[in-house]
């Protein structure tokens, strides 16, 4: 028998025209503790709930066991749900709120069992075998709530009222209600995300616990990159319904896939980079040596380094590979969190835990192995266009002034913009086309933004420093807009 | 103790109030009796009506001539003596049946409405209750003979039925308002805990939604009910001739210049005097629930 229990097939949910979850394939293994990770609107939460039942996929199939639940309701289904904001039911008690799958389950097998009775033996004997059914129940029923209390910590709460607990203890109310139906699978939606930070990180420390005691496959969503690392055996990492990197925690740290998963695992510094040759690469006009090797020569790429992986020393020192001025200093208790400018002005950020002081004069040194060179996911903006008219031409959700010589009118060509023509400007109204920020990314001298408009992404380098969500309008000029013909993809 | 002594020596101070002040103090107090007063006015002319149904049902004859005490009506009430009186008794055995039936209709259709329209998207959901609130604003004499015209046409016989059938198509959009604002501030993720932990949607529904919207339905029923009571316009379009619900009885009565019967003094001071207990229980209890959540 394979090892795999929930197993997600080419899955797709769409809300309002807009794909959620856009085709994502996953398999999650017998007792694996799986966080499903991203920001906020990248799909987590519905992925879990089409694993729950609550949403039904808008194309693809979910697996369990093998077998397709796309069209089992959501009480038929061997998975309990841990919820973001507890939903215990108010009317009932501690008891009672724990007791509410169990009586439920007992009750459908009782009925079987009264079945089987009645056709087996005489009325007077079934009678009272039913009769002996009903205390064998409570007495299981009781047992069980007893020792899951016990696990959460919650002994003696019984009688309590839900509303009169605490968030963690209510948590932990919603945990065991969950727990005690013994499911295959344990889904928790961001259960920890209203408790405060040292109780989240105790409650994390007793899922964990409670994962390996017992055994169960525990499927959790959440924002947080240190939960997800804390806890999990699996990563995904979720952006926009798409999933970008499968791993385990040190992998997803140490290699991630692009510059997306590398700046929201962790803190991170990313350059844009060149790779000459195989083992080198160049980035701050300095040339490094590295371990990364089947690139394309000269290929555009990302470069990560992890701030702990810059050692910072006497600015005289020959090993220094880059010189640079300490332009701020934050002590955050272990260590020293600096930002040091480099001499061709790229800022760099470290953690160290010697104290320099800002407009100390340093060197800085990176060992090859710490430098982590990634593939671009797009090196220009690319979108299908048509020609309006003489000089103008349609894509990305505007129209816009080009050269449009040798194109016909109503023609659909490519059209290509690279990331440093794209101007942003404050005024949405003003122009071509308006749309939301959606991603930042500092690369050391330049921010890296995606804007939303509509169904199009614009990739931008900019020197502005833009917020999420923030408004802006889109402008290029037109010699920047190249245009080619449809069948000659770039 | 060095404070208080300062706080009174300033109070032995304070200077008294100068020309214009006490002026202000003289008008602001007439103005506080005069508001005062208006307000008893208007309570007064309000409950005058019902304070001579009471006076008066120790009175005899059926109407507010000079009052003469007596038990006669009283004793009419409980002893049903004449047959004004009886039939007067069941036409408010009809009324109270004919409440009851439609109150229990309107709180389940109300109830499963407010439901449906929760769970629609936005744009259903508003016209849907811009056509809900049709009933609610639109004149009763217009439903009445609508109704009336319908039952004719498909040749149901009027009474009971009818009434009932009546009451609810207008009261149950009631029901609904009432039972609406408990849903839209229930947290949903509840009703998918119990889906969740295996209960069927049904399941889910009675145990976890329907302990939730309690309270609303609970004055959903006591308005139903109250509204059913005061009708008179649709009773009087959808019943038969020789139906009577408490109102239509005593128009009848009026309008053909038959005898009223005196009994119907006391009769309506009891039922003032119910509602008026019911109304106090009903608010007693809720002041007390909601110093125990405020307690918890």
């Amino acid at each position: 028998m394979s090892n795999t229990i929930i197993e997600l097939k080419n899955v797709s949910k769409n809300f309002g025209g807009e794909n959620v979850v856009d085709n994502i394939s996953l398999k999650i293994k017998k007792g694996e503790f799986v966080t499903l990770l991203g920001p906020s609107g990248c799909g987590k939460t519905t992925t879990l709930r089409m694993i729950a039942g609550f949403e039904v996929p808008s194309a693809g199939d979910v697996l369990l066991n093998g077998a397709s639940i796309v069209n089992t309701p959501p009480h038929l289904r061997p998975v309990n749900t841990v919820f973001q904001k507890y939903a215990l039911f108010p009317n009932y008690n501690v008891y009672e709120n724990i007791a509410f799958g169990l009586k439920i389950k007992y009750k459908r097998e009782a009925a079987v069992k009264k079945a089987e009775i009645k056709a087996s033996c005489e009325p007077k004997a079934a009678a009272e075998a039913i009769k002996a059914l009903k205390p064998k129940y409570k007495n299981a029923i009781e047992a069980k709530i007893k020792s899951v209390l016990k696990m959460v910590g919650l002994s003696g709460y019984e009688h309590r009222d839900v509303n009169s607990l605490s968030g963690g203890q209510q948590q932990r109310v919603a945990i065991a209600r969950a727990l005690v139906n013994e499911p295959e699978v344990l889904l928790l939606d961001e259960p920890l995300g209203a408790l405060d930070l040292k109780l989240r990180k105790e409650m994390q420390l007793e899922l964990k616990e409670m994962h390996e005691k017992l055994g169960i496959t525990f499927i959790y969503v959440t924002h947080d990159q240190e939960e997800a690392l804390t806890m999990s055996d699996t990563i995904v990492v979720m952006k926009d319904g798409v999933i970008q990197q499968v791993g385990n925690p040190t992998d997803t740290y140490n290699e991630p896939v692009n510059a997306f998963v590398a700046n929201f695992i962790g803190e991170s510094n990313i350059f844009d980079g060149v790779m000459p040759d195989d083992k080198v690469v160049k980035f701050d006009n300095t040339v490094f040596e590295c371990t990364d090797v089947g690139f394309k020569k000269n290929e555009k790429v990302d470069v990560v380094i992890r701030p702990e992986d810059i050692y910072l020393m006497d600015v005289t020192n020959q090993n220094a590979h880059i010189k640079g001025k300490v332009i701020s200093s934050i002590f955050k208790g272990v260590h020293y969190e600096m930002s040091v400018m480099s001499e061709n002005k790229c800022e760099y950020l470290v953690q160290d835990t010697a104290q320099w002081d800002v407009g100390d004069e340093v060197g800085m040194f990176i060992k090859p192995f710490d430098i982590h060179i990634m593939r671009k996911l797009y090196t220009s903006n690319i979108y299908e266009g048509i020609i309006e008219s003489e000089n103008k031409v349609a894509f990305g959700g505007g129209v816009y002034e080009a050269a449009t010589d040798g194109f016909a009118v109503g023609e659909t060509v490519w059209v290509k913009v690279g990331l440093n023509s794209v101007e942003v400007i404050d005024d949405k109204e003003q122009g071509t086309v308006g749309g939301e920020v959606t991603t930042i990314l500092f690369k050391g001298t330049h921010y890296h933004i995606d804007v939303k408009c509509g169904n199009f992404i614009y990739h931008v380098n900019t020197d502005v420093q833009w917020d999420d969500y923030d408004s802006v309008g889109i402008v290029i000029k037109p010699e920047n807009i190249k245009l080619f013909k449809a069948e000659k993809k770039d | 103790m060095v404070n208080g002594e300062t706080l009174k020596k300033n109070a032995a101070v304070k200077p008294a109030p100068t020309a214009v002040e006490a002026e202000f103090y003289k008008k602001r107090k007439l103005n506080y009796y005069f508001g005062r007063s208006y307000v008893y006015l208007l309570l007064l002319l309000i409950y005058v009506p019902i304070i001579m149904i009471v006076i008066y049902s120790f009175s005899k004859g059926s109407g507010f001539q000079s009052f003469r005490l007596s038990f006669d009506n009283i004793k009419e009430l409980f002893t049903l003596g004449s047959i004004d009186a009886r039939e007067m008794l069941t036409a408010l055995k009809n009324t109270l049946t004919i409440g009851v039936a439609t109150a229990f209709f309107s709180t389940f259709f109300g109830t499963l409405g407010a439901v449906g329209i929760n769970s629609m998207k936005k744009k259903g959901r508003n016209a849907l209750l811009n056509a809900s609130n049709i009933p609610i604003f639109s004149a009763d004499i217009v439903i009445g003979i609508a109704l009336m015209l319908l039952f004719a046409n498909l040749n149901i016989t009027k009474g009971f039925a009818t009434i009932t059938i009546s009451q609810t198509a207008v009261i149950a959009p009631y029901v609904m308002l009432s039972v609406l604002p408990r849903i839209k501030q229930m947290n949903m993720s509840v009703y998918e805990a119990a889906l969740d932990l295996g209960a069927s949607p049904l399941k889910a529904f009675g145990k976890v939604i329907i302990p939730e919207i309690m309270p609303g339905m609970l004055s959903g029923f006591i308005l139903a009910f109250t509204l059913s009571m005061d009708d008179f316009v649709i009773a009087q379009y959808t019943k038969n001739n020789s139906f009577q619900t408490l109102s239509t009885y005593v128009y009848t009565k009026i309008a053909g210049k038959g005898g009223l019967s005196g009994a119907l003094k006391p009769l309506s001071a009891l039922i003032f005097f119910t509602v008026l207990a019911v109304l106090l229980i009903y608010n007693f209890k809720k002041s007390q629930d909601s110093k125990k959540q405020i307690k918890k």
